[in-house]
């Protein structure tokens, strides 16, 4: 594999420690370049990676902290009249930066919400009829506090749909969390970090990840993961094509963090649930590990060669 | 911990409960209250309150189990023992249960105790239960070879009901045309004397208990109208001698055989539930008999040749009212008038002074049968005979009941001279009118006198007709409900539900279907198919039907066979399909289960080096290429170079797995 993402790699699990699946899918999410939702009860670390990713990636980061009261222009900017050279003067919000960490998403209004995927999905902000576009790369990392918690507004189906990967951190194991409790000061490690890439390196990997090869087999394995989805009895809502592009890209990416240039299936049972999970409308309301499970039962289903 | 969902452990629970029932009320009460326990034990263990039992546990019950049934049986020579003992062991290896397999094993033997139920009971009802069991078994078994929780709920019972009814042509097509072979061998059932009926012998006494059944004896459909109730007497058996104060068949010299045509045939078709005496119930003077190993006894009975464990169909011809113009031979006479000494002394006397007032053996007879008329009494309720209980009977209670007047009038006709016996049997029927048939229960049970009459042959003389004509004109229900004798019991019960109107009708119905189940489905046997066979193919012999029904078995197997591999509807598998199959063909079992078919080759791999390392390093060429092929697209790995590895994996394989056995 490549030694720097390698580095990058070994870079953040000193940072993230015992999440290496985690952490993999993030910069994953990232090659493939996707955005990221985090999902998980506060205190699991979903800042520290945001934060880390930004760091390590040597990428120029900003971070907003929804809550109710944050208006679009918090993220766009907002333009202001400059009494000197009597004219509006464009002041770009924190959006304008290659990671925007937005943190606890789902407590801002969804007006406030839409204002953020919007410009995720054009990659620019238009305000008063012109067009500014926003860096690249280009990341949201998005966390969010699980549904049910008090004072939240759920993400919409199609805004989630933005989003190419949800992840979710857990706690960490016991040996983990005791280096954790003994080590300390985590966030000053973040900040301590230094960058480990550059910009550029980044856009080639993404380059790389395009170029990683996908077999007939494969096509045809992610055609019948996608199509078996849409009939399948846990499921009341399958999967799109989008979201069958979006599994093809995640697993190309994920291979190539393996070390590979092809896909292999298990790449894409790999990133098939944390891909998937916000595409999919279950039937049953079970808690996220039973969804999780269902998933699982459904990659036990479909066959990997047919 | 269980490796199964716990819907799938219900299921299983639920159908083995079911096939278990039809055996409840026959097992032993210790081994019910064993499955019971066992069945209670493993529902608290799926639902978490206790803990798998250590494998001794297990094993001591088993051992314990087996010790029980030893003792219960004595010898294991005996259906139940080894009924029994499969029953036992189909519940204990729930002591052991852990996983899919173990559960797919259990199931498996439920389709070996669906079959043990037949062993026992052939009715309608029982075949419902069984298969409704059956369906319940293809239940779990796809409840537990499903892996997603979600469809767990009816989603397994309705596709095995579903399976189930497309099975159903096949079933119909084999029961009709698959040869009936008739068992290799056998192992007598225990149950004969559990079975209500005649016994070969008569004591006093012995007819009055079995009139409180209600239990079925036999049914019959005539070719045409029915005879009057009061002429239907069911000869079942000739007792010709006495031993030790009773009645028993004895060996009386064979009789010339009869000549003299009878007034009247009559061809009827009798189906006869299991009787603890090998012989079969006939009217009058049965001329001819087919069925399953039966003959005709020289005295004018059937006898089967071996013992009635099942309902066994005969289609039988009759003469009414026949007249024997044959002598009896001097033997002859001498057994029918034979008499022990010192017995019964004042009805020896009776019948001796009688011979002296009365010339013709007629004017004897009515003599008889005009005391009994007189001073008799017929009840159900007779009390206890003491000493010489005929002549207590005659000079004494004169209180009885038609065992007591046959056998006394048969004594009493000895002793006067005239040479007679008594016959065992049954006497009426009730005319079930919506399946026009006979049905003739163990209530029915009778006895009455024949008598040699010079020029006529035998004629039947039915005391008790004299004595309670009722019971002969209008049934033993007619005569139970206006006697002071008290019947108690099931029969009696069977009479109240006459009172009930529509509930009477309806249990008048379902015993005619159950006629049908047995004429149509229990007693299609190797007779019946052919002739059901030849209606068809006219030319048709039984020595052609095995080879034939062979050979349509054959091409049946065949054609579907073809249509597996050849079928165009089949999903062709392809190239890399097959490979894959191969390959995780080549894993073992333990590895097996652990994937699913949505484990690429990688994951197989790692789960086998977990498993067996040594094998796993083997098959590292086979995954290299086929990866190569399938995955990098590379053109330069030939099919048949995978194939070939495939093959030589297997080989390897086989010769490690050989070697290291020994």
């Amino acid at each position: 594999m490549n030694e720097s993402i390698q580095s990058v790699l070994e870079g953040l699990d000193t940072i993230i420690l015992g999440k290496q699946r985690e952490v993999r899918l993030a910069l994953a999410s990232l090659l493939a370049g996707g955005h990221l939702l985090i999902e998980d009860v506060p205190g699991t670390g979903k800042t520290t990676l945001a934060l880390a990713l930004g760091r390590v990636l040597g990428l120029q980061h900003k971070r907003v902290q929804f809550t109710v009261d944050v208006l679009p222009s918090d993220i766009t900017g907002s333009s202001i009249y400059r009494q000197s050279e009597q004219a509006f003067e464009f002041h770009p919000g924190p959006i304008f930066s290659q990671i925007l960490l937005a943190d606890e998403i789902n407590r801002a209004m969804p007006k406030t919400q839409s204002a953020l995927l919007e410009a995720m999905e054009e990659n620019a902000v238009s305000q008063d009829g012109i067009t500014y576009p926003l860096p690249s790369p280009f990341f949201v990392i998005a966390t969010q506090n699980p549904m049910h918690h008090s004072g939240t507004y759920p993400l919409p189906e199609s805004q989630l749909d933005r989003f190419l990967m949800t992840l979710q951190m857990g706690y960490p194991s016991a040996d983990a969390e005791l280096v954790l409790l003994t080590s300390g000061a985590t966030r000053q490690k973040v900040l301590d970090q230094p960058a480990l890439c550059t910009a550029e390196q980044l856009l080639g990997w993404q380059a790389d990840v395009r170029a990683v090869k996908v077999a007939s087999a494969i096509a045809d394995y992610v055609l019948r993961l996608v199509r078996e989805s849409r009939g399948d009895a846990s499921f009341e809502m399958g999967l799109s094509p989008r979201g069958g592009l979006a599994l093809m890209a995640a697993s190309r990416a994920w291979a190539l963090l393996q070390g590979r240039d092809f896909v292999t299936p298990e790449d894409v049972q790999a990133v098939f649930a944390a891909v998937c999970q916000h595409r999919l409308r279950f039937r049953s309301t079970e808690d996220r590990a039973g969804l999780l499970h269902s998933i699982n039962d459904f990659l036990n289903q479909v066959d990997v060669v047919a | 911990m269980m490796m199964v969902q716990r819907p799938a452990l219900l299921w299983m629970l639920a159908s083995q409960s079911l096939m278990l029932a039809p055996h409840g009320s026959r097992m032993p009460l210790w081994m019910l209250i064993g499955c019971f326990v066992i069945v209670a034990f493993t529902l608290a263990r799926i639902q978490g309150h206790v803990r798998l039992p250590s494998k001794w546990v297990a094993v001591a019950s088993v051992f314990l189990g087996w010790g029980l049934l030893w003792r219960e049986y004595g010898s294991p020579m005996v259906v139940e023992f080894w009924v029994d003992l499969l029953l036992f062991m189909y519940t204990a290896k729930l002591l052991e249960l852990v996983s899919k397999r173990d559960v797919a094993q259990v199931m498996l033997l439920s389709f070996f105790v669906a079959m043990t139920h037949f062993l026992f009971d052939e009715s309608m009802l029982q075949t419902i239960v069984t298969f409704s069991g059956l369906v319940m078994v293809m239940a779990t078994l796809i409840a537990v070879h499903s892996s997603s929780t979600q469809t767990l709920g009816r989603q397994p019972l309705k596709l095995a009901s579903f399976a189930f009814l497309q099975a159903v042509p096949l079933l119909v097509i084999l029961f009709v045309f698959f040869p009936r072979l008739s068992p290799f061998w056998t192992i007598p059932l225990e149950k004969g004397t559990a079975v209500t009926g005649l016994s070969d012998r008569l004591m006093l006494g012995d007819i009055h208990s079995l009139v409180q059944s209600d239990a079925l004896a036999f049914r019959v459909n005539f070719a045409a109208a029915p005879p009057a109730s009061r002429d239907l007497y069911w000869r079942t058996l000739v007792l010709s001698e006495i031993s030790e104060g009773g009645w028993v068949v004895g060996s009386p010299p064979r009789p010339k055989t009869a000549i003299g045509t009878p007034a009247e045939v009559i061809d009827y078709e009798l189906l006869s539930q299991p009787m603890r005496v090998p012989f079969i119930p006939s009217l009058d003077r049965i001329l001819s008999v087919e069925g399953a190993s039966v003959s005709l006894d020289p005295l004018g009975f059937v006898r089967s040749t071996s013992v009635l464990q099942t309902v066994s169909q005969y289609q039988m011809r009759s003469g009414l009212n026949p007249v024997d113009g044959v002598d009896l031979s001097k033997a002859e006479r001498a057994a029918y008038l034979a008499l022990p000494k010192r017995t019964n002394p004042l009805a020896q006397a009776h019948g001796a002074a009688l011979a002296e007032n009365h010339q013709a053996p007629d004017a004897r007879i009515q003599a008889v049968l005009a005391w009994y008329f007189d001073d008799f009494t017929y009840t159900l309720n007779p009390g206890a005979s003491e000493g010489d209980s005929i002549d207590h009977f005659l000079f004494e209670t004169r209180r009885g009941f038609c065992e007591h007047f046959a056998a006394s009038f048969t004594w009493i006709m000895r002793a006067a001279g005239i040479p007679a016996r008594v016959v065992l049997g049954y006497q009426g029927g009730a005319y079930n009118p919506s399946g026009n048939y006979i049905e003739v229960r163990q209530f029915d049970a009778h006895a009455w006198s024949e008598v040699w009459v010079q020029g006529e042959g035998w004629r039947r003389v039915d005391p008790t007709a004299f004595v309670a004509p009722e019971r002969i004109e209008a049934g033993m229900g007619a005569s139970a409900a206006g006697m002071d004798g008290l019947m108690t019991g099931k029969a009696w019960d069977y009479f109240q539900m006459q009172s009930l109107g529509w509930l009477f009708d309806l249990q008048l119905q379902l015993q005619a279907l159950s006629h049908l189940w047995d004429r149509v489905v229990v007693n299609y046997d190797q007779a019946q198919q052919l002739r059901w066979l030849t209606t068809v193919w006219p030319d048709l012999e039984l020595e052609d039907l095995a080879p034939l029904a062979l050979a349509a078995f054959l091409l049946g197997l065949g054609v579907i066979t073809v249509g597996f591999v050849a079928s165009p509807f089949r999903r062709r598998l392809s190239q890399e399909a097959r490979w894959y199959r191969g390959y995780v063909n080549c894993l073992d079992g333990e590895a097996r289960d652990q994937i699913s078919r949505g484990a690429g080759v990688a994951r197989c791999q790692e789960v086998w080096r977990l498993t067996r390392p040594a094998e796993a390093a083997l098959a590292c060429e086979f995954v290299d290429r086929f990866e190569l092929r399938l995955y990098q697209n590379d053109q330069s790995v030939v099919p048949s170079s995978i194939s070939k590895t495939l093959l030589v994996l297997r080989v390897r394989l086989a010769w490690m797995r050989l070697t290291k056995k020994r």
